[in-house]
């Protein structure tokens, strides 16, 4: 998940220092920034190239073009991940895919799998085999699949289904 | 190529144009937007290594990560189904030997389905994309080696 993006900044401090002074600053604002285009910036790979700075009239600010490769984590209807639950209550359960913070509502969670908020931890219990319950619970491995991203100025947010083939609890 | 010819299709004028291409990103057919169809799709060992290093060059920094990164660390530490670098590199050689598409590339190595069914009911695109040579058999060769690395490097 690579990618070549353009950046303006506005430096205050001209000097010889001017391009590290970029190019931290670069990594230090786009970093665990978050579009809707382009999803999460995980990290910056490399710089590409700073561009000519130009000094915007009437003030004594420039803004540099930056072009540059970064990590990013951009989700996809219809991918799948294998996610962390973080909370479970009986709407449905909370999990992360690193930044990204999953939605899977108690409809789509297979219906043999019963909320269950008796235990020390809330779960999701599955009592179809006489073998040990499959628990979801905090902390679990799920494998589910986004069926709906939805996009806010700074913050993805997604929602996702168990309900599926080959989805579920990871042992 | 497919796909190019479909963007071109919903490339109309209008306030509701940008909104509705963003609405037919479908990985399932690897509908994936124009700004990605450049980008190159890492597998969560890749990311592993990367931002190991990058922990690494922050540490010598002294510099304290924010929490994003520990959250992308931490994930890919845990869900990460190749360890070594030569593993990595060695399963990224496999998987792209085999004509898939990057995006594919990359959920095959995360998710390392075992059968060619579950491939296909996971990565629906293995399926659904037309004109390629992919038969379960070969599917099911390219998963064996995945998980005979899998083993290797756990």
């Amino acid at each position: 998940m690579e990618l070549t993006k353009e950046l303006l900044l506005y430096p205050k401090h001209f000097g010889p220092n001017i391009r590290n002074l970029l190019r931290e600053k670069l990594i230090y604002t786009v970093e665990g920034s978050c579009s809707g285009q382009h999803g999460f910036v995980v990290a910056v790979t490399d710089v590409v190239e700073i561009g000519k700075g130009r000094i915007r009239e009437g003030g004594g600010l420039a803004t540099f073009p930056i072009q540059y490769n970064a990590i990013v984590f951009r989700p996809f209807k219809g991918e799948v991940f294998d996610a962390i639950v973080t909370q479970v209550n009986k709407l449905g359960f909370f999990a992360q895919v690193g930044p990204l913070q999953v939605f899977v509502s108690k409809h789509m969670i297979p219906e043999d799998m019963v909320f269950d908020a008796q235990g020390a931890l809330p779960a999701y219990v599955s009592q179809v085999s006489d073998q040990q319950p499959q628990r979801i619970a905090k902390d679990s491995e799920v494998r589910l699949r986004v069926i709906a991203t939805r996009v806010d100025a700074a913050e993805i947010f997604a929602i996702g289904t168990i309900k599926d083939e080959y989805l579920g609890l990871l042992d | 190529m497919a796909r190019a010819s479909h963007e071109g299709g919903f490339a109309g004028r209008g306030p509701l144009a940008g909104r509705r291409a963003a609405d037919e990103e479908d990985a399932s057919y690897l509908r994936l937007g124009k700004d990605f169809s450049r980008a190159k799709c890492l597998m969560n060992a890749d990311v592993a290594l990367i931002l190991e290093r990058k922990r690494e060059i922050m540490e010598a920094k002294g510099q304290a990560p924010k929490s994003d990164f520990i959250k992308a660390y931490k994930y890919v530490n845990q869900v990460k189904q190749f360890r070594e670098k030569h593993v990595v590199v060695q399963v990224r050689k496999e998987l792209e030997a085999f004509g898939l598409e990057p995006f594919e590339v990359a959920q095959l190595g995360n998710l390392c389905p075992e059968t060619a069914a579950e491939a296909k009911a996971l990565i629906p695109s293995l399926e659904n994309m037309e004109g390629r040579m992919l038969d379960n058999a070969q599917l099911t060769e390219l998963l064996q080696q995945l998980a005979a690395n899998k083993q290797f490097s756990t």
